[in-house]
């Protein structure tokens, strides 16, 4: 192993004193502490690491920074790893990602190679896998096999433990290379809060792979940040910029979720790849690539290279590759006038103006052949470097809501506008030295000239796009998807621009070429940095437990658990009726409203009058919109002359108070309003019994002459003080009795115990809601929607149109009124045993919908199906027939009724 | 009607009554005591001097909601300044907006204060909320980082400095958060109280977070 | 979204920890003009540039206020309290609240 390395060097990242082995597609590979996957893969003399994603050509490395998709591999059954940029760990398992059966040896490759060019040109999923459309199912298996990146393993368990941390920072810098060190060196200095993440093997970015001579300056900043203090997240990566400046930072499994005040972009500039024949082929890769494995790792990359530049960094490549022993045949510069001494003095042959066309080899690069006007000359290599200049990585600047431009000067993308409170700094502004023109793609050739890496684009693909008619980049990319892949544009966006202007005789920087916005997360991010921990809120009343353990199916009812029933919904709704039943209805919303105002506060707020109130009285009352539609309903009981209790539906709880708050902050009237929800318990003890078991637990009269139905008082019961209402939504002699929370698990006992005698059942919300259908007890949401008006839901009788104030939904109710009523919320029995079911229609005369079922129910007390609808005005009166569709195809035949169910004239309620 | 017509909010109107927090079940199964204490079951956990975050159940402590004209909140806080409490005798008053505070005393006190806060024609709204909201206490060293992994507030010292208080998303619930003397009431609605628990115990793991007793968290019992 | 928000009483927070109101409007106070009406309920000025809103601080303090937001920037100009905001009539969305408390 250690003789195919280079002499040890400062600045290398290896320690040869320690040797790691893990393995490679299933054999032991050997490297050291320090090396990636790809430097100890590649120093071991692998050259294909993975197959590309849609014609499965053998890909190498490319740009050896994370930043092109061709080293992607599996590790230890995580897929979409970069190996480049992955330190190598004892005992890891790498294999590659998306060829079968091996990387070698894969069939979609043939199949690739097998299909005519039109089989697999850009859009082709737009045009073929149509007919036969009964092949589909098969089409669809293949494709699924065929695409993708890697596979998941559906079984598998996260047991590694993910946190998510909330950060502020003055100052956040993303880019650890000179510009970002200094940046933040220097706010570190003024004294602010500062935090630097980076996402290389070390912090220095090009003063660390560039070479020795960066080092004394990297050891200059670096003492810098840790003398001011700088919180370094390294390695690290910033995952995006969202609105706000919020930027999440990947570290491990941690995500810093990062709010600075000022944001300093510093992530440097990215060579780009140059546009010619086989330009993917392994053994091609990027001049920065070369240099980082021969600077950082102390491999070589190739024996016998050949160099194509579009600028001056094509010759730092060649003298580096120089120094690590390899043989740089020629320099092919496609600047006809730069100045190649460099090279030249270094005894390498220089080609001014030429321009690669393509490259040679089948299964790795084995020459290149380099054009210029015509004329071509031919060289043997086994490694050719591309210099195709370098792009300032804006990325975070356009995620970020600011603007980049091309600057024709410079030929590159520059930041143009930026978000308030960021700034870009270093190469990423544009600051490096101007490349020449680069040729936006070879003269025309056999072979494949690779636009996009990760997606496979080639100049003809997108050729073809702008012949169908996408003719901008924005159009061409959702054609031919070229830049939505991993890299985001990061090796593409450049070269996909001058392409397209080349096809279409324009300049780069006109507004038809256009640019793109890379997307987040900038690099691959598992599902599970982004879930954390998942905390997930959930309300659970005072009794909760009790009711899980005594056999309460415990449900989400909105954001509350809620027992659905207590194993058996129609026997608990059969012991409220004959005996004795309690019900927790702590989740209903409860809000105080007092003040001197507060009458006059609930009478515009309400269709209901609520002014003639006596006190110690409860009356339901349905809260409407401005347009007239019944949106929540409850009660209000009257404390005193200024104190008022309302109620509201569980789920319209925290609404109502927005609502009722809201009006007030228009209004500003005398009143407060305070939502006492949590602070109160609440059960419903309701059936024949319940007066006698409760009066048994408190001195409160609770005779029928003393405390009628529609009675609101305050009891000490067992010791807790409670407020008692007598009303009936389950349609027994029943009383709500609302308490503190603190309390409540007590009194539940208590009353259970007081219960005993009578068999009393607890009742979850399932025999509650049949038992308020037998008493056609609408609920808000179920039975009424957003264009439900109480004139149409059969509660005409709530609105009081002669109240003297204004109230809201009054003028829209005034309207419906004048307009006449065209629907009608109704009851309906069904005679034949079959029970509807919530959703379906009841047919019209014409046999096509007319009417919906909103509510559905068997009762078992009644021996039939029950249940509301809405019906047409021709179809509400009593007595008459409907049929109702049902999934099966059959229909039902059903009766409208307008009285209740059970007990219509309310007898049982009221004794 | 009695005198007061929200008599049934108030836990402490209830006589021999076990008053239960919304912990209850999270203490029984880590193993702690409950014993009684004015009326309330509390907690009692091994003395933990050694932990560098440690969490308190303190929901039973007298919770007063008041409203009303900015002019007569002024009065009752003294004048502070929203975003900061003041501590006068043991009781804390919290400034959350121009017209609302919310005041945190011992439970034995919540009456009288509740009288004294209402009394006379002040034309403020004074609401007895001790069940209202659940309260955990957070404290130990690593009091912010634990903090830090539950909410989006920004606790830095210079920004959250004691004596300071915030109302806010905390591990997604709407919460009130106040810094007394280093250490952070957390106050979130009663029904997430167990929820609240055991999400903060959570993020406090890999720091070594460990419950302690409401008087230790109170500072009226020192920790061994 | 992510964008900050700053509530009156408890400083710049996250948007996620408000619910929106909606446009301030002006209430129609007559059956009997049908178009003004129908305007109040159901139109919106739906302005791409500045806009005056509503919005409750649902997370925290749980109060109202209102803010004038550019809506092609989705830059939050101001913020007062209901009523503050110089020239804003201060009505709710009809349309918004009925949505908001779950119609």
């Amino acid at each position: 192993m250690a003789d195919t390395r280079l002499a040890s060097r400062q600045g290398e990242l290896i320690d040869r004193s320690r040797q790691v082995s893990f393995t490679w597609q299933g054999a032991e590979v050997s490297g050291y502490a320090g090396d990636t996957i790809a430097s100890a893969l590649f120093a071991a003399g692998t050259r294909v690491f993975s197959r590309s994603f849609k014609y499965h050509r053998r890909r190498g490395l490319m740009c050896c920074a994370g930043q092109c998709p061709n080293c992607l591999v599996n590790v230890d059954g995580e897929p979409t790893v970069r190996a480049c940029v992955t330190p190598i760990e004892q005992g890891m398992t790498v294999s590659h990602l998306n060829a079968w059966p091996s990387l070698n040896r894969d069939f979609l490759h043939l199949v690739g190679r097998l299909t005519p060019s039109f089989g697999m040109q850009v859009g082709f999923y737009y045009k073929t896998f149509i007919h036969p459309r009964r092949a589909w199912p098969l089409y669809e298996k293949v494709l699924r096999n065929a695409a993708g990146l890697g596979k998941l393993d559906p079984e598998h368990r996260r047991t590694d433990r993910y946190e998510k941390i909330h950060r502020h920072v003055d100052v956040l810098v993303i880019g650890g290379g000179e510009a970002g060190l200094e940046a933040a060196a220097e706010a570190a200095e003024a004294g602010k809060h500062t935090a630097l993440v980076d996402e290389g093997l070390a912090l220095g970015g090009y003063l660390a792979w560039g070479g020795p001579k960066g080092h004394a300056r990297l050891e200059e900043l670096l003492g810098r940040i840790t003398a001011a203090g700088v919180e370094v997240l390294q390695p690290a990566f910033a995952g995006g910029v969202y609105e706000g400046l919020l930027v999440p930072v990947y570290q491990g499994r941690t995500m810093h979720r990062v709010r600075p005040a000022e944001l300093v972009i510093a992530t440097g500039a990215i060579e780009q790849p140059l546009v010619f024949g086989n330009n993917d082929l392994p053994g091609v890769m990027l001049g920065t690539a070369a240099r980082r494995l021969v600077n950082q790792f102390r491999v070589m990359p190739g024996e016998e290279a050949v160099v194509v530049t579009s600028s001056d960094e094509g010759f730092d490549a060649a003298c580096d590759l120089t120094d690590g022993g390899v043989n740089v045949v020629a320099v092919a510069d496609a600047r006809p006038n730069a100045d190649g001494s460099r090279v030249e003095d270094a005894g390498i042959e220089y080609l001014p103006g030429f321009q690669p066309l393509q490259a040679k080899g089948s299964k790795a690069v084995s020459g290149v052949v380099v054009t210029r006007n015509g004329e071509s000359r031919s060289f043997g290599c086994d490694l050719l470097v591309m210099a195709g200049g370098s792009v300032g990585h804006t990325a975070f600047v356009t995620q970020g809501g600011g603007t980049i431009r091309y600057d024709r000067e410079r030929r590159r993308y520059v930041p143009d506008s930026l978000p308030k409170g960021m700034r870009v700094v270093g190469s990423a502004a544009g600051t490096a030295a101007a490349a020449g023109a680069v040729p936006a793609k070879a003269p025309k050739t056999s072979c494949k000239q690779m636009v996009c890496f990760c997606e496979d684009v080639t100049t003809k693909d997108i050729g073809l796009s702008l012949d169908e008619g996408f003719r901008s980049l924005e159009l061409s990319k959702r054609y031919t998807t070229v830049t939505m892949g991993p890299c985001q544009g990061r090796m593409c966006h450049r070269n996909s621009g001058l392409v397209i202007a080349d096809e279409l005789g324009l300049d780069p920087d006109a507004q038809r070429v256009g640019v793109t916005t890379a997307r987040a997360p900038h690099n691959p991010t598992s599902f599970s940095l982004l879930a954390a921990r998942g905390y997930e809120p959930v309300k659970r009343t005072s009794t909760h437990h009790w009711h899980a353990e005594h056999g309460g199916k415990m449900l989400w009812a909105g954001d509350w658990k809620r027992p659905y029933d207590y194993g058996d919904a129609q026997s608990e709704a059969d012991a409220v009726h004959e005996s004795l039943g309690l019900i927790d209805v702590s989740t209903l919303g409860k809000l105080i409203v007092r003040g001197p105002d507060a009458a006059a506060f609930l009478e515009r707020l309400y269709p209901n009058r609520f002014g003639d109130m006596k006190l110690a009285r409860v009356r339901y009352g349905i809260v409407c919109g401005d347009d007239g539609s019944i949106i929540d309903d409850g009660t209000v009981a009257r404390l005193s002359d200024t104190e008022y209790y309302v109620t509201t539906t569980s789920s319209g709880a925290g609404g109502m108070e927005q609502w009722f708050t809201w009006w007030n902050a228009v209004w500003k009237m005398d009143c407060e309003i305070v939502n006492v929800t949590s602070t109160i318990a609440a059960f419903n003890l309701a059936g024949p019994n319940a007066r006698t078991a409760l009066q048994g637990l408190t001195d409160f009269d609770l005779s029928n002459e003393a405390f009628p139905y529609l009675g609101a008082g305050q009891a000490q019961i067992a010791g807790v003080p409670c407020l008692v209402l007598r009303i009936g939504f389950v349609g027994e002699l029943g009383y709500e009795i609302h308490l503190p929370s603190a309390a409540a698990e007590h009194l539940w006992e208590k009353l259970m115990e007081a219960g005993e005698p009578y068999a009393v059942k607890p009742f979850g919300l399932e025999p509650q809601r049949v038992l308020r259908l037998e008493k056609m007890h609408i609920i808000v949401g179920q039975d009424t929607n957003a264009e439900s008006n109480p004139l149409e839901a059969g509660m005409p009788w709530i609105v009081k149109l002669d109240k003297e104030s204004d109230w809201i939904g009054r003028y829209a109710i005034e309207w419906y009124k004048n307009r006449g009523d065209r629907f009608a919320l109704v009851g309906w029995e069904a005679q034949n045993g079959k029970v509807p079911v919530e959703g379906t229609q009841v047919i019209g005369s014409d046999g096509g919908p007319a009417g919906r079922i909103t509510s559905s129910r068997f009762s078992r007390r009644l021996g039939k199906a029950i249940g509301i609808a809405w019906v047409p005005l021709s179809m509400s009166e009593d007595g008459t027939g409907i049929t109702i569709s049902d999934p099966s195809g059959a229909t039902i035949p059903a009766t409208v009724t307008h009285k209740a169910f059970y007990d219509p004239d309310g007898e049982r309620l009221r004794s | 009607m009695s005198s007061d017509p929200f008599a049934f909010l108030s836990p402490a109107a209830a006589q021999d009554v076990a008053l239960r927090t919304p912990m209850e079940r999270n203490h029984r199964a880590a193993g702690a005591e409950l014993e009684d204490r004015d009326g309330w079951r509390i907690a009692s956990y091994p003395a933990n001097g050694g932990a560098s975050a440690w969490l308190a159940d303190v929901s039973h402590v007298g919770k007063i909601d008041v409203r009303g004209s900015s002019a007569k909140i002024d009065t009752l806080t003294g004048g502070s300044e929203l975003g900061r409490a003041s501590h006068v005798d043991g009781v804390w008053t919290l400034r959350l907006s121009p017209t609302h505070a919310v005041v945190l005393c011992p439970f034995g006190r919540v009456a009288e204060l509740r009288e004294r806060i209402g009394s006379g024609d002040a034309g403020l709204t004074v609401v007895d909320m001790t069940c209202g909201w659940a309260a955990l206490m957070i404290g130990g060293e690593h009091v912010r980082e634990v903090f830090m992994r539950s909410s989006a507030l920004d606790v830095r010292p210079h920004r959250f400095p004691p004596g300071a208080c915030v109302a806010g998303s905390v591990m997604r619930c709407a919460s009130i958060v106040l810094n007394d003397e280093g250490r952070f009431w957390v106050l979130c609605g009663w029904e997430f109280g167990e929820y609240m628990w055991e999400s903060l115990l959570d993020a406090g793991v890999t720091l070594g977070i460990a419950p302690v007793s409401s008087a230790v968290a109170l500072g009226t019992e020192v920790a061994a | 979204m992510s964008f900050i928000l700053t509530c009156p009483n408890c400083g710049p927070r996250a948007v996620d920890e408000f619910s929106y109101g909606g446009e301030v409007t002006t209430r129609a106070t007559s059956s009997q003009d049908d178009r003004a009406l129908f305007h109040y309920l159901y139109f919106r000025t739906n302005t791409a540039g500045d806009q005056r809103e509503w919005w409750f601080h649902s997370s925290g303090c749980r109060e109202w206020f209102q803010a004038e937001r550019n809506t092609t920037r989705n830059e939050v100009l101001r913020v007062g309290r209901p009523g503050e905001l110089a020239g804003a009539e201060a009505v709710p969305d009809a349309a918004a609240a009925s949505e908001a408390a779950g119609g």
